[in-house]
């Protein structure tokens, strides 16, 4: 996999795996098991699960894909509700995951077991994926892909508030350190010339260089009528550290930030080597920097996924949509998914579409209107129901 | 959650499959809730949701899907919770 693909299997899951729950605990297991339709593709020890209802043939076939792991809980002393107590207060479903997407993927399981059990046939194969490893590098969909599970079309079901999303950004995580030589007051100065220097004062000439940036990208006119309201770079500058004492010119500052981007700025790659650039630049315009220069590090990168509004998938869910009395309107998603693997390097049409929205992720206090999630399963069993029974234009079964 | 063989909504569908399943959904919204207040109660399923989750109890996690539901009340997990959290701000280990 990282032959085939270098610059998107990138950093490994670090976290220590002791809490690994055998496969055969996931609450999906069951349900999968009894169906006899489970198949779990590990990847790196934890538990890529695959299951499928084989159709009858001839209909167009459909990958419902989602993530089982969840962001940490921390900080923990912000959380007002218990992160794994899952109580419902005012219709709406407290805990880790609720809406960052537990939520999304259980309405997929769950829309494909009320049509089996109701003993609906369909054409084409539905095959769900609970997946690993999203929260860091989407390693567990760029596994499946890899293993070259294929569909006709593919929903990732991440938080939209049951809305259509056809394209989304793509995103960096970096840092600059900036480096400066510590001398207290006293030896700053030598015989008139400047020894210490403190990494504090290169500051403003990496900010000035990563602001110019972001204004230069963002002066781009947006080429999809659906991006019209957003902005092509969004730089972020999170977090930053640096100095050990008062009193002694700082050895070293370290920014970290991250970046969203539009497709229309180019590919991942062309994005990180402007990132190079403005650095370069910045290294370079400053006399002590060019000696010294300040070091840029890329410690996640995601590529943009960008499809036409009227893919037949967003279409098909449009009209599903419309036919149950809801907005179906297609958007531009204002978050990296999954759907990049799906799109970019399996070849698969894709939307995202779940109950939840994106801005409880990640957040204390995360939350799911259950009222939202039970509809997303009524919506999945008419969308699987109408696709799934329509003709394919060329068939892709899923290969394992 | 286990898949049923022969059910109403199953006999029902040989008039009209999708209304049979959309009433089928609709009749099981509350086994649908609790198939969420499952999941959630998980801490970690894949091992990388860093230190926090590793030191909570997952003690809905080990009863597994062959639990009920309904025998894991949201007070007894938000007990387990409030233990974690005070056994690290003690700076306990467990």
């Amino acid at each position: 996999m990282f032959e085939r693909f270098p610059d998107i299997a990138q950093y490994p899951t670090h976290w220590q795996h002791d809490l690994i729950l055998p496969y055969e605990e996931l609450p999906t297991h069951e349900a999968l098991r009894a169906s006899g339709l489970e198949t779990v593709l590990n990847y790196k020890d934890r538990p890529n699960v695959v299951g499928v209802i084989k159709g009858s043939g001839r209909g167009r076939s459909l990958i419902l894909n989602g993530h089982i792991d969840t962001v940490t809980i921390e900080p923990t002393g912000s959380w007002t509700r218990d992160p794994f107590g899952a109580e419902i207060v005012e219709g709406r479903m407290y805990g880790r995951g609720t809406s960052d997407m537990k939520g999304g993927l259980m309405a997929a399981l769950l829309a494909m077991t009320y049509l089996k059990e109701a003993g609906v046939r369909l054409r084409g194969d539905v095959v769900f994926q609970s997946v690993v490893n999203e929260e860091h590098a989407g390693n567990g969909t760029l596994d499946l892909v890899r293993r070259g599970i294929k569909a006709d079309a593919a929903i990732v079901l991440e938080p939209t508030e049951n809305q259509i999303f056809v394209s989304h950004p793509g995103g960096l995580y970096w840092q600059v350190a900036i480096p400066g030589v510590p001398r207290s007051p006293g030896a700053r100065w030598q015989a008139g010339q400047q020894d210490g220097v403190s990494a504090i004062e290169k500051l403003p000439a990496v900010i000035d260089s990563l602001i110019a940036l972001e204004r230069e990208y963002n002066r781009i006119p947006p080429n999809d009528p659906l991006e019209r309201d957003g902005a092509a770079f969004s730089l972020v500058m999170g977090r930053i550290a640096g100095g050990h004492y008062e009193t002694v010119t700082a050895a070293e500052v370290t920014i970290k930030g991250g970046a969203y981007f539009s497709s229309r700025v180019g590919s991942v790659q062309d994005v990180m080597a402007r990132f190079r650039g403005a650095i370069g630049g910045a290294n370079k315009r400053d006399p002590f920097l060019s000696r010294n220069p300040a070091k840029l590090t890329f410690l996640h990168h995601d590529d943009s996924t960008m499809q036409r509004p009227d893919i037949p998938l967003a279409s098909a869910m449009s009209e599903t949509l419309a036919r149950r009395g809801v907005d179906g309107a297609v958007r531009h998603g204002a978050f990296c998914c999954d759907m990049r693997h799906l799109v970019n390097q399996g070849g698969i049409p894709g939307i995202i579409f779940g109950p939840g929205t994106i801005a409880q992720a990640h957040k204390p206090d995360e939350h799911i209107p259950v009222d939202e999630y039970l509809a997303a399963i009524g919506h999945l069993v008419e969308f699987i129901y109408h696709w799934c029974n329509a003709d394919a234009v060329e068939a892709a079964a899923p290969r394992f | 959650m286990t898949l049923e063989t022969e059910t109403p909504a199953a006999r029902a569908s040989t008039r009209d499959p999708l209304a049979a399943a959309l009433a089928h959904a609709t009749a099981n919204e509350q086994r649908s809730n609790e198939a969420l207040t499952t999941l959630v109660r998980i801490p970690s399923l894949t091992g990388e949701e860093g230190k926090a989750q590793r030191a909570s109890r997952p003690c809905c996690a080990r009863s597994g899907p062959r639990s009920s539901p309904k025998s894991r009340t949201s007070r007894q997990c938000s007990s387990d919770f409030r233990t974690s959290r005070s056994i690290r701000r003690t700076g306990s280990t467990t």
